[in-house]
């Protein structure tokens, strides 16, 4: 081989060599940059520096702004603790919990028994916080004057598995006349709402359908039987503005979803939050914060935090995080994310209950 | 064009002319509806890409043009007005590096020895064929390997959902396609070279040291690093492998900060995409247009020193 072309190759073979180096040494130095970048806001005020450690919340999307914020804010006081927060659902975050993954699990319902026998069969232990309330809004588009006000029965009468095949508001009426229950219009019916994983279909289901169908909302009960869950054939979404969005686009759309969402979207103009009677010819309400603080508002629900009792003398920070959460400073998060904080009497209790790490569901 | 006329021997045509062929060509009913209707094909593709950036580019100036660089500087926060991407720009370059380191060596080796030392076996073609297969593999699929793997099975080492597991989980994503295009670089190459430098007394490292992959550099670097640009639009394998809505670092060291809790664009884009529209659509687009131009200039990375190979090599 002549001697120059070896050489000539060989620059060629170096240079690209000495390109892919560049790159990686640019996507490095980048990454650091970045990093350095992210730890600017922690230094703000120190107040007390709590020392140091690192865990993960998971749950319920609908607790996961309250919990973001206090996270959020408890960097000025404790900068040396890392906490990472995510919202995949109750179920999810329950699972993740009692499989000891995580040390605080949120949930905007409370654990159910099966997920109470897994963390019991796994030895965990937990304290359950109750953290604010949130109500469920009843949505309609902003263009619906035709309905103002449903009750319990109405919703059981359009989105019960009774209703499975409904896409028109009337052909509810066959449902409604056997109790003598509203009249509605001849209109298409549109539903939307989040699904089966959401906690906000737990609660709706429960606090709705099921209080119907045991004959809670004055409904003959012993004569046939009531479906107790909800109708499987509407538009489900994991994401409430794919929910809203629904509701927009349909003149005489029906859906439900959290309060904090609903009135966001009422004050855009996209949805109206239409009053909710429990029982029929009863009181029609508004949800508003007060409202829903003072139970007149029916379909409301709590938030839960979940709290491994294990971890938290183990693990470096999750105490601390937890006493920052139930302080005067970390509750005013819950009203600032959009839900209803706990009437004095009850925070009181859940501090309580926190300091006796009082074991199991209240 | 003169090379028409040997074609069809035995017929006298008029000389060929632009003007003739243009006759031609216009008599070509079929041939024209067909041209038709791939300019429209043309027109759709454009439309649509065009429809994207600009919808993006509208959605986004609100917050690009009010908070540009605290939107690039802040970590992610409750507060529209505070929120930023910092955390996901930062996960997206170490994933970028990580893919690099990973899969890039690996690729291009798996490349080297399937086209140069691998003899033509049943067992070659069924790994190649695998190969290209992987490369259609789902990406969810590839999360739910990195799940399975990195998080689970080496938490140990990766801290279970880290930055690590993500780039890991990645790499093995984007490795078939640089497997590939590696490996047509490389088969590209005319074999008169190889034996050229046979014929020269080489050795066969020698002669892809110093003859195949300098020719090939070109052609494999460009499918390496836009497979870098894939790598780096994924959400789907993030989502599964448990990238973090929130996070803050504390006082953690860089190593417990690579195993710790992570994000990245795309995962940012989706984690404003849920928040109420009304505060933050601009958000998602503004998330949007990061990973995009940072795709660009990797892309653009590629262009120009597939150029400058190309260049220099002569050819």
């Amino acid at each position: 081989m002549n001697p120059t072309t070896l050489t000539q190759t060989q620059s060629q073979s170096i240079s690209a060599g000495r390109l892919l180096a560049c790159l990686l040494a640019l996507a490095l130095v980048i990454s650091a940059c970045g990093s350095g970048v992210g730890d600017t806001t922690t230094d703000a005020a120190a107040l007390n520096s709590s020392g140091e450690g690192a865990f993960l919340i998971s749950g319920s999307s609908t607790v996961f702004p309250i919990v973001q914020l206090q996270a959020e804010r408890y960097e000025n006081i404790a900068p040396g603790v890392a906490i990472a927060v995510e919202g995949p659902g109750s179920g999810d975050g329950a699972k993740k919990f009692c499989a000891g993954d995580v040390p605080i699990a949120n949930a905007s319902r409370q654990f159910k028994d099966e997920e109470v026998e897994i963390c019991e069969a796994n030895g965990i232990t937990f304290v359950e916080l109750n953290r604010g309330i949130d109500g469920i809004s009843v949505v309609t588009s902003a263009n619906n004057d035709a309905i103002e006000c449903v009750s319990f029965n109405d919703l059981y009468a359009l989105l019960s598995d009774e209703s499975i095949g409904f896409t028109n508001w009337a052909d509810a009426n066959s449902l409604t006349d056997t109790w003598g229950g509203q009249e509605f219009p001849d209109a298409s019916l549109d539903i939307f709402g989040p699904g089966e994983e959401s906690g906000t279909f737990d609660s709706f289901n429960e606090i709705v359908i099921e209080s119907v169908a045991k004959g809670k909302t004055g409904l003959d009960v012993d004569s046939r039987d009531f479906a107790e869950i909800i109708r499987p054939d509407y538009t489900s979404s994991p994401d409430d503005n794919v929910i809203i969005e629904g509701i927009a686009s349909s003149q005489f759309s029906l859906g439900w979803v959290g309060f904090a969402f609903a009135q966001e979207a009422a004050e855009a103009g996209k949805a109206k939050m239409l009053q909710v009677a429990e029982q029929d010819g009863g009181d029609c309400v508004s949800p508003t914060a007060e409202t829903i603080a003072s139970a007149e508002f029916p379909i409301a629900r709590f938030l839960y935090t979940y709290v491994n009792i294990d971890a938290a003398a183990n693990t470096p920070g999750v105490a601390d995080f937890v006493d920052y959460m139930l302080s005067p400073e970390g509750l005013s998060a819950v009203s600032e994310a959009g839900y209803v904080a706990l009437p004095e009497v009850d925070s009181a209790a859940v501090l309580e209950a926190w300091a006796n790490r009082l074991p199991g569901r209240n | 064009m003169t090379a028409l006329s040997p074609d069809r021997p035995g017929k006298t045509r008029l000389p060929l002319t632009l003007e003739s062929l243009k006759r031609q060509r216009s008599k070509d009913g079929f041939g024209q509806v067909f041209q038709g209707l791939l300019l429209f094909s043309v027109a759709i593709a454009f439309a649509m890409v065009a429809t994207v950036l600009i919808t993006v580019l509208i959605d986004s100036s609100e917050v690009l043009r009010g908070q540009f660089w605290d939107f690039l500087t802040n970590k992610s926060s409750s507060d529209p007005a505070k929120a930023g991407v910092a955390q996901g720009i930062r996960g997206s370059l170490i994933i970028a590096g990580i893919v690099t380191l990973v899969a890039f060596p690996v690729g291009i080796g798996a490349a080297i020895y399937l086209e140069e030392y691998a003899a033509d076996t049943p067992l070659t073609r069924l790994i190649e064929v695998t190969v290209r297969n992987l490369a259609g593999v789902p990406s969810i699929v590839y999360g739910l390997l990195g799940l399975a793997v990195f998080v689970q099975g080496l938490g140990g080492i990766t801290g279970g959902s880290s930055v690590i597991s993500a780039g890991l989980t990645l790499a093995i994503l984007v490795l078939p396609i640089i497997i590939i295009t590696a490996s047509e670089s490389i088969r590209a190459i005319p074999s008169s070279l190889r034996e050229g430098a046979y014929g020269l007394g080489a050795t066969q490292w020698e002669v892809i040291r110093t003859q195949v992959l300098p020719a090939a550099m070109p052609g494999i670097l460009t499918g390496a690093v836009l497979s870098i640009a894939r790598a780096l639009g994924e959400a789907a394998p993030l989502l599964v492998i448990g990238a973090a809505a929130f996070y803050s670092t504390g006082f953690q060291g860089q190593l417990d900060q690579m195993q710790g809790a992570f994000t990245a664009l795309p995962m940012n884009v989706a984690t404003f995409a849920k928040l109420p529209a009304d505060v933050w659509a601009g958000h998602a687009a503004a998330a949007s247009v990061v990973v995009l131009v940072l795709v660009f200039s990797i892309n653009l990375v590629a262009i120009i020193a597939r150029a400058r190979l190309t260049k220099k090599l002569g050819r």
